[in-house]
């Protein structure tokens, strides 16, 4: 699919959100020759060995400003919270930006401001997903139409979730690259949920990445829910830099799509800063689902945690690795990394790696990684007390997702997601 | 006239992998009554109760009847369903379920078998919340996650806990007295003699002649070795208790002096 983009880019460019910015033009060229000389990942490169896309090859997606018009997506139920909506990528003018936001919230669309105001993203679009690191960065970079820019200055906390939402048509093979940056001033509080969905029946690829600044003390709930079609593929990425005493939780949900993959790099780059990183994924069919997350311990005292847990039935397959890296000065490091995995299926697959660089040795780091059944004792338990089988083992499936799950802090997300789990769980796989 | 037995157990056997753990248990339990299992450690009492229940893994011959039908044609719960309770030596700790999720699912189950209608939240709860002040439960119990976390006394009192809002027609207590202090004994057999249905029974598994003070057999059965070598009143619970197993075994082994 690579060959047909590469030949675009030339003329698309100047349609392009922000042409005619030298900065913004240097930065997408420099991300469409590193793409050019990359190409599509392969299973060669040892962060791809378990995730292949060669699906994707079959497939000319074309991005969105290239496409010919299609039927929008359905809108969104109404919600009495902060919203933007995107349609295969583009900000919806009909849905409008949120209004009543507390003072020194804002959420915009990031094509507008590159429009109106592109100073206000200049020193931070692009400088924390280094598109030269990972080739999906850099294409997201060349391409990407639009996406959200919040800002959350200093004095204002903000609990309730600013949702972003990403509908796709599945009309027309589209390439969709949202990109939204998230800038959270000193001493600020927010939530964000960004959300992708879609409701078409064709095939089309999502190639999104987020960027998030938390400056010192900041504090950001970042949850992303990956509810893509089955006929959807999505290759998402999450970069984030922390300044001193900043916290960070994201929480990735990660539930369509037929192949998918999210990709997180976290930076702690001031003492004594947070990260959380969390994730649920649920796959049936013949469903690939992947994380790939990498924290970089920069500077002493810092602390990060991960829990990934997985469902597995069908023939799915799921990848999990977990790459921690603690530079040689960055003592009193505290590191955690769990993975684990329920597999419910006699064909479903896991390939899970965790990979420490830890370069001093005053840290305290540990991992663990499992892949597990359903416990017979457990089963035996519910069912002795009257609950049928079926039900004994839903609840045990959402027993094993609600660790994750819990750590929502918003409750009407953790309730969606737990009727959720419990319909995935009594459906058939397809 | 004597009617149905309540729980008839015909010439049980259980293996396990080979090795024989029940060598044909023959026992009559008839409503209102109470029976006491006793017997030394690996002597199989507990899986008498397991086999009662249902648990799987075992090879098994004769007959479970219970109300005239043979549990053994019955998956685990439907044996719930239609009146039978184990209290687990060991309850299991399963974290992300709350104790009143599950005792409401499992009590809905039952009562959706029996044909009576399920009950809401609100019924729920005072139904659940009655029964644990019977048993000198915390409310705040009911919130936590299933025996997660919860202490040996607190787990058993959870299984009694469970046992009185499912109100089963046969209880089996599986060592429900371990673990438990004498004040704790104390409720929990309060509890269940409160509870308890004049169309009932209850099978006490136990090691220990303690918990039988406060629960008070009609009957008393000795197992050693599988098999069923001594049954009487309460008397011989307290004989036992006396004298030890040691009398039996060696009345067991000798009678079976032919054995290499």
């Amino acid at each position: 699919m690579s060959g047909p983009l590469l030949e675009r880019f030339e003329d698309a460019r100047e349609r392009l959100p922000g042409h005619g910015l030298p900065w913004l033009e240097d930065l997408r060229q420099g991300a469409f020759e590193h793409f050019r000389a990359t190409g599509m990942p392969a299973p060669t490169d040892e962060d791809w060995r378990f995730t292949n896309l060669a699906p994707l090859r079959k497939h000319d997606f074309t991005p969105t400003l290239l496409a010919p018009a299609t039927r929008s997506p359905e809108r969104p139920e109404g919600t009495a919270r902060a919203r933007i909506v995107f349609r295969d990528g583009r900000f919806d003018p009909a849905h409008g930006t949120p209004d009543a936001l507390p003072a020194g919230v804002s959420v915009r669309s990031l094509a507008h401001v590159l429009r109106d105001d592109p100073d206000r993203v200049r020193a931070r679009l692009g400088q924390i997903a280094d598109p030269k690191s990972r080739a999906l960065w850099a294409l997201n970079t060349a391409w990407f139409e639009d996406g959200a820019l919040i800002e959350v200055a200093g004095a204002a906390k903000l609990d309730a979730p600013i949702e972003v939402e990403f509908l796709q048509s599945g009309d027309g093979s589209k390439l969709v690259t949202p990109r939204c940056l998230i800038l959270m001033g000193p001493g600020s509080r927010a939530a964000v949920c960004e959300r992708y969905r879609s409701t078409g029946a064709g095939p089309y690829l999502t190639n999104a990445l987020s960027e998030a600044v938390l400056e010192t003390d900041a504090s950001l709930v970042h949850v992303r829910i990956q509810e893509e079609s089955s006929t959807g593929f999505h290759l998402g990425g999450f970069a984030s830099r922390q300044e001193a005493g900043s916290r960070l939780q994201q929480i990735s949900i990660a539930l369509g799509s037929r192949l998918s993959r999210f990709e997180i790099s976290s930076l702690l780059e001031g003492e004594g800063a947070d990260c959380a990183l969390d994730g649920l994924y649920l796959a049936k069919g013949r469903q690939h689902v992947d994380h790939h997350t990498t924290i970089d311990h920069a500077v002493p005292h810092c602390t990060s945690r991960e829990l990934y847990k997985g469902i597995l039935a069908g023939q799915s397959r799921a990848v999990f690795h977990g790459r921690i890296q603690v530079r040689p000065h960055a003592q009193k490091t505290s590191a955690s990394q769990t993975n684990r995995n329920l597999v419910i299926s006699p064909d479903a697959r896991v390939n899970t790696k965790p990979q420490l660089e830890i370069l001093n040795n005053d840290v305290r780091c540990t991992h663990g990684a499992t892949i597990g059944q359903i416990e017979e004792e457990a089963l035996f338990y519910l069912q002795s007390r009257g609950i049928g089988p079926e039900e004994a083992r839903a609840l045990l499936c959402y027993a094993f997702a609600s660790e994750v799950a819990e750590r929502i802090p918003d409750q009407a997300t953790r309730d969606w997601l737990r009727d959720y789990v419990d319909r995935w769980i009594r459906e058939p796989g397809p | 006239m004597a009617g149905q037995p309540l729980l008839e157990l015909r010439k049980l056997r259980a293996r396990v992998e080979g090795k024989e753990i029940l060598k044909g248990i023959d026992l009559r339990v008839e409503e209102g009554e109470t029976h006491a299992v006793m017997g030394p450690n690996g002597s199989g009492k507990s899986t008498l109760a397991n086999v009662i229940a249902g648990r799987e893994g075992y090879e098994l011959e004769g007959e479970i009847l219970f109300r005239g039908r043979n549990l053994l044609e019955l998956p685990i719960e439907e044996r719930a369903r239609e009146g039978v309770f184990m209290a687990f030596q060991y309850p299991v700790e399963i974290p992300g379920v709350t104790n009143s999720y599950f005792l409401k699912a499992a009590l809905n189950a039952v009562r959706k078998h029996r044909g009576e209608q399920e009950l809401d939240a609100i019924d729920f709860l005072g139904l659940v919340r009655e029964q644990a002040k019977l048993l000198g439960i915390d409310a705040s119990f009911l919130d936590r996650p299933l025996n997660e976390g919860f202490s040996g006394g607190e787990k058993k009192r959870n299984e009694v806990l469970q046992m009185a809002v499912l109100n089963p027609r046969l209880a089996i207590l599986d060592e429900t007295d371990s673990g438990l202090d004498i004040d704790a004994l104390r409720i929990v057999a309060a509890g269940i003699n409160a509870r308890w249905r004049q169309d009932g029974a209850v099978v006490v598994i136990t090691h220990y002649q303690r918990l039988l003070n406060f629960l008070v057999p009609d009957f008393t059965h000795v197992l050693i070795d599988g098999r069923i070598v001594r049954s009487g009143d309460r008397g011989l619970a307290e004989e036992l208790e006396e004298r030890g197993y040691g009398w039996l075994e060696d009345e067991a082994a000798s009678g079976e002096s032919s054995r290499p």
